[in-house]
């Protein structure tokens, strides 16, 4: 995952950073953001699904693995910003809320407001529930040693 | 790709437009009204971008105007990708192609042929024609904004069912089918 | 065989249904679950249910085992009739298993790997015995007994076991990639199938039937003798790349199993010996399903490693067309629906036949 003191993400990673979230999440942590902007929605916020696909032997040629639900939503705001939010799941208030966070980050001069007071929170969260697991995981490793014969 | 307008407000409008379709072919020769589409792209009448947007998916092709922007609109909308008119299951045009050059399926699966969506300036203009066939009791009587080659390439094409071409008519939100099954005369 | 149209029965079944409501939920003084219990401490039957009923979505799955009281294929067949009310959007860009975050990462061929060897949470070496205890109380909260954030929560690199393998060509190398691959959602299967369809139809087939398949391998219904190269359970990160975007982003993580199995060595006058390798990928955490796909994956090649494939476990239609449980009980279940006039004809048949026989020997 990303550097929580990087400066400025790319828009592949907020929208990354983005679909880690949940709703209620975003929308409390844009109480310390400007409004965001009315808009229009363009699709969705709709449910479907992606075809997860895997590869052979982990590094081969790709098939189908099997389908997994996902939620998008594109919207224009008022200053004629297109926005597309996606996750997996079915939760279309996240993925409208994605899309209009989209819209605005796209902004260089909204950027910083809102990339403080949401995606700099949900990247907090994310690496330490990755962590956490890291953590639990690593406690698990097996410390071999060879035991020594009984003949020596 | 700042040109996206939406496409339906709801999935009733989807299904509204899929049972105007199924009237429209099950009753040949009948105008049917549809939800047309609110902003579609300049390429499209509205019933043409309301059928594409109920009939299209990921894995149909569709043929377009040429010059026309439509293809983002589609993509984005229905995933659908874009097709030479030869190849295409539904080809959209508004000077009618010469049906010979589409797709007509095969006698394994007739139901490959493709469906021509042709947007026409007036419903109600052109030849009187006399339709007879599936769908209709005893014989329709009205114009039909078709050339003069339309009908020697219709009987062409009719000899050799089940392969053939299917017709949606469009003209601002109004339709008419002309299914392939479709028998007519110049009156 | 004809099908006749029968009618009345329905008060009946609007009995039954009443009443398998009541069963479904069990006594009203007795608290009713919930999708977040069933998620939260039942999380291997809902793994199995979102592998075969080829949908990854925990709640879902969820929803479905409460609903089907616990019948796990039958809730596999709820989560597939859900499915196809859903369109599909977007096929995912194909995932790297090579960069999961393992919980759990074994191997039975090699002691020392890079990165260690983790257990996660395995019942591998707990002793069967039934737990009478009341539930522990939840230990102290992971914010607690987490390190700080700002530390690094990666895991070390833990190259493939196969890749490694693969660096000295002692392992049959990865095929490489072709065209799109098939989808047996959209053509029907034919045979001889691709070994992309046949992973697809193995990783949504019926665990039960892949471990007996499996252990028929083993027990020389087709000799392969296996080693688990590597077995890893962990959070993988799944990328579409959406056209109007026009590049890939992750729009969340799935948990996968991943089987290397590492099999017997082929070799010719031309080729020097490989070992030659089974692979399972399966949504979840489960081992027995990730495993007993990498063999059958194994011996499903057979013909194309110059096998005689003669058992069970060889043959691509014998597999393939038994191991999805829906279709399966599909048509066995549809015996219990009313048969009556075919059964009156065989009726008739069998006692003219025996009227015969009896008749003629008097």
């Amino acid at each position: 995952m990303l550097d929580t003191t990087e400066t400025s993400f790319s828009r592949a990673d907020w929208l990354g950073i983005l679909a880690r979230g949940t709703a209620a999440f975003i929308t409390e942590a844009l109480q310390k953001a400007p409004a965001l902007p009315e808009f229009v929605r363009l699709r969705g916020p709709e449910t479907g699904m992606s075809m997860v696909r895997g590869r052979m032997g982990g590094g081969g040629a790709a098939f189908n693995l099997g389908e997994m639900t996902i939620a998008r939503c594109s919207i224009r705001d008022a200053a004629g910003r297109i926005g597309h939010g996606y996750a997996a799941g079915r939760d279309e208030a996240l993925v409208e809320l994605i899309a209009r966070l989209d819209a605005v980050l796209q902004a260089p001069d909204l950027y910083p407001a809102y990339a403080r007071a949401v995606l700099a929170p949900l990247c907090q969260a994310e690496a330490a529930r990755r962590a956490a697991l890291e953590a639990r995981a690593a406690a698990t490793e097996v410390k071999f040693f060879t035991l020594a014969t009984m003949r020596s | 790709m700042n040109t996206l307008t939406p496409g339906f407000a709801t999935p009733l409008q989807a299904q509204a437009c899929f049972r105007a379709v199924l009237k429209a072919m099950s009753f040949p020769g009948a105008p049917v009204e549809l939800p047309g589409v609110a902003e579609p792209p300049a390429a499209l009448s509205p019933a043409a971008a309301a059928i594409l947007l109920t009939l299209a998916d990921t894995m149909v092709t569709v043929s377009l105007p040429p010059g026309a922007e439509g293809a983002d609109w589609l993509a984005f909308h229905t995933g659908a990708k874009t097709a030479p008119a030869a190849d295409a299951d539904f080809v959209v045009a508004r000077a009618r192609p010469a049906l010979s050059t589409l797709r007509l399926g095969t006698y394994d699966e007739p139901e490959m042929g493709a469906t021509l969506i042709l947007d026409v300036p007036d419903l109600d203009a052109g030849p009187r024609f006399r339709l007879t066939g599936p769908g209709i009791a005893h014989e329709t009587l009205r114009r039909l904004p078709l050339d003069d080659q339309f009908l020697p390439e219709w009987r062409a094409l009719a000899a050799k069912t089940p392969l053939g071409v299917d017709i949606l008519l469009c003209a601002g939100t109004t339709l008419i089918g002309l299914p392939r099954s479709l028998t007519m005369e110049l009156l | 065989m004809a099908y006749v149209a029968v009618k009345g029965g329905e008060a009946a079944i609007a009995a039954a249904h009443a009443w398998l409501a009541e069963c479904r939920r069990g006594a009203t003084d007795v608290p009713a679950l919930d999708t977040e219990q069933i998620m939260g401490q039942l999380g291997r039957a809902v793994d199995r249910v979102m592998a075969e009923g080829a949908l990854y979505d925990r709640e879902l799955a969820a929803r479905a085992i409460a609903q089907a009281q616990g019948d796990l294929i039958e809730a596999a067949f709820l989560l597939r009739a859900y499915r196809t009310t859903l369109p599909r959007l977007i096929d995912s860009e194909p995932v790297d298993t090579g960069a999961m975050r393992p919980l759990r990462r074994v191997s039975a061929i090699f002691k020392d790997l890079p990165g260690g060897q983790r257990l996660g949470p395995t019942t591998d070496y707990t002793h069967r015995l039934l737990d009478f205890t009341e539930p522990p109380t939840p230990a102290a909260t992971a914010n607690e007994t987490a390190p700080p954030a700002n530390q690094a929560s990666t895991p070390a690199a833990m190259p493939r076991v196969t890749d490694m393998m693969g660096a000295e060509a002692l392992l049959e190398p990865d095929q490489a990639g072709g065209d799109t691959p098939g989808d047996l959602t959209m053509e029907p299967l034919d045979f001889p199938a691709g070994r992309d369809l046949r992973l697809q139809g193995l990783a949504r087939g019926d665990e039960g039937f892949l471990l007996a398949l499996a252990y028929s391998t083993q027990r020389g219904y087709g000799h392969t003798h296996p080693f688990v190269g590597e077995l890893r359970v962990g959070e993988v990160a799944v990328s579409i790349a959406p056209p109007e975007l026009g590049f890939a982003i992750e729009i969340g993580d799935i948990t996968l199993t991943e089987c290397q199995m590492v099999n017997q060595f082929g070799g010719s006058k031309a080729a020097p010996p490989q070992f030659t390798r089974g692979y399972g990928l399966c949504f979840g955490h489960q081992d027995r399903k990730a495993i007993a796909m990498s063999l059958v994956d194994r011996s499903l090649r057979a013909a194309e490693l110059g096998e005689a494939a003669k058992a069970p476990a060889q043959n691509d239609e014998f597999v393939l067309s038994h191991c999805d449980n829906i279709e399966a009980t599909g048509f066995l279940e549809h015996l219990k629906l009313p048969h009556h006039v075919d059964f009156q004809s065989e009726l008739e048949t069998i006692r003219k036949m025996r009227a015969d026989i009896l008749g003629e020997a008097s």
